[in-house]
């Protein structure tokens, strides 16, 4: 397939940041498939946003924005998985060929089913920062928060979370 | 990372390293939206449409420059509201230095300057004419704009990981913020014989000056986490280079435009630079010591110190009050 500069451009975007919107998406809707097209979707409809000439500053911020928009409204169409029902099911198990052994797959769903016990503010900033790797500043602007509430939230979570999961 | 954390940091992050797509996943997914590109080719934007729309924002700048011509632009540089050239200076010249600036820390710098024309610009009316509640009620406005801009510049110099970028910044700001705080209060005091007055621009001032300082305590935080030496290490060697330019600016202004100091003026102006000598000398044993992070904030407060100063010693030389003064005798309670 011929492609333009702005095409390759927007390709290696989806090169750089599939993985971290997968996740993304996953830990909102908890389902694989759905995750993956919410992620596909959510370069379409960048791509799309851009054809009408409108402008982005931080292309990254955007495409969380977007990803976490479509994830939202997936939400709202269907009633999320809950961590009992994945558990039953076999556990975390988002990554099929990810996590190397069962004993890790149950620590991990452990973790999840204490994660999902924290309010959604304070879950997605431990998801952004932790699990993608986001500087604070970055999540601040994609939260439109400040950067000390965003901090001050983040320790206070891991406090709970190290609380709840009895961590000495 | 905090030690108090670190085991459930690591939990979290390992857990999200072993969610990620299988290559034959992320294959599928990239030539579906390859698919989608090729279907709907690109027609204006890309998603480095900013990089391209810059390119083009000096031609159009010197588009509005040509068009209100080069005498006005220049002579309208100095004009205060109410007058006919200062409509040319805000809506012509200064958003043309705006569309020059291309980089965040460029557009940054600019957002400050016209931060501090506007303060200026209060300074000056007040003095003149005293306060005239139209005119302060659109500079504060036009202050809240121009700390709104600079404020996101600073974000996202911060979002592209120049953390100490960031942070030197902040404290730029802060430092124009506090000094014309002072300011204001010394007017205030002249105009009102001490008596408080619920002030739009004043109230414009206190929240861009306390907003500015939590943002300022925020990335001096964050620049405890900065990892990597290298980083810290350039970033002391530009705040050493921006000392050593700032203290040869002063002393150049001080010799040659601020001559209507007094003696008790000089012997201020002696003290404070004597106090930024025992930062920078502070920063240095630091710097030896190989806390390069404190030597940043130690060099940070001592350029902070003398923008302060000279902001003072300006307005003090220009406006025809004893601005210095004030200062030191908040400083002594």
């Amino acid at each position: 397939m011929k492609q333009g500069r702005q095409e390759q451009e927007f390709l290696e975007a989806y090169d750089l940041y599939a993985d971290a919107l997968f996740r993304y998406c996953y830990f909102r809707v908890r389902d694989r498939e759905v995750a993956r097209e919410l992620m596909q979707e959510t370069f379409t409809k960048t791509w799309a946003y851009l054809q009408t000439g409108k402008r982005v500053e931080n292309l990254r911020a955007f495409l969380y924005r977007v990803a976490h928009n479509a994830s939202v409204d997936e939400q709202v169409r269907t009633k999320p998985q809950s961590l009992d029902v994945l558990k039953e099911e076999g556990g975390y198990d988002p990554a099929d060929e990810g996590v190397p052994s069962p004993e890790q797959g149950a620590e991990h769903a452990l973790l999840m089913r204490h994660l999902e016990e924290l309010d959604e503010a304070s879950r997605d900033t431990l998801i952004l920062r932790y699990m993608n790797g986001l500087p604070v500043k970055e999540i601040a602007i994609l939260r439109k928060e400040e950067p000390n509430a965003v901090s001050v939230r983040i320790h206070r979570a891991l406090k709970l979370l190290k609380e709840t999961m009895q961590i000495p | 990372m905090n030690e108090n954390f670190k085991h459930i940091e690591d939990k979290l992050t390992h857990a999200g390293e072993h969610l990620a797509l299988s290559i034959s996943e992320k294959d599928a997914g990239r030539e579906r939206v390859a698919a989608f590109l090729e279907a709907n080719p690109s027609r204006v934007a890309s998603p480095h449409a900013k990089l391209l729309l810059a390119g083009f924002r000096p031609v159009f700048a010197l588009f509005l420059i040509l068009t209100v011509g080069v005498g006005a632009a220049s002579a309208s540089e100095d004009a205060l509201p109410g007058s006919i050239l200062y409509p040319i200076k805000v809506r012509v010249i200064e958003p043309t230095r705006v569309a020059f600036a291309q980089t965040p820390e460029d557009r940054a710098d600019v957002e400050m300057d016209h931060a501090n024309r506007r303060l200026e610009e209060f300074a000056r009316l007040s003095v003149q004419e005293g306060s005239d509640e139209t005119l302060t009620a659109t500079l504060a406005v036009a202050l809240k704009e121009h700390v709104d801009s600079a404020n996101e510049a600073i974000d996202e110099v911060a979002a592209s990981g120049d953390e100490t970028g960031a942070f030197d910044a902040a404290a730029d700001l802060h430092s124009i913020l506090e000094a014309h705080t002072e300011i204001f209060d010394r007017l205030e005091e002249i105009d009102r014989n001490g008596e408080q007055e619920d002030s739009t621009f004043g109230r414009a001032l206190d929240s861009a000056l306390s907003d500015t300082e939590s943002r300022r305590a925020s990335f001096e935080k964050e620049l405890n986490d900065v990892p990597e030496i290298v980083e810290l290490e350039t970033a002391l060697y530009e705040q050493e280079s921006d000392v050593d330019e700032l203290v040869e600016a002063l002393q150049k202004e001080i010799k040659e435009e601020l001559t209507s100091l007094d003696g008790e003026d000089e012997g201020i102006v002696s003290s404070e630079l004597a106090k930024v000598a025992a930062l920078l000398l502070e920063a240095d044993a630091a710097k030896t010591e190989g806390r390069f992070s404190a030597a940043l904030l130690l060099l940070s407060d001592a350029n902070e110190n003398l923008n302060k100063l000279k902001i003072l010693l300006e307005a003090d030389a220009h406006l025809g009050i004893d601005i210095i003064e004030t200062d030191t005798e908040g400083e002594k309670e």
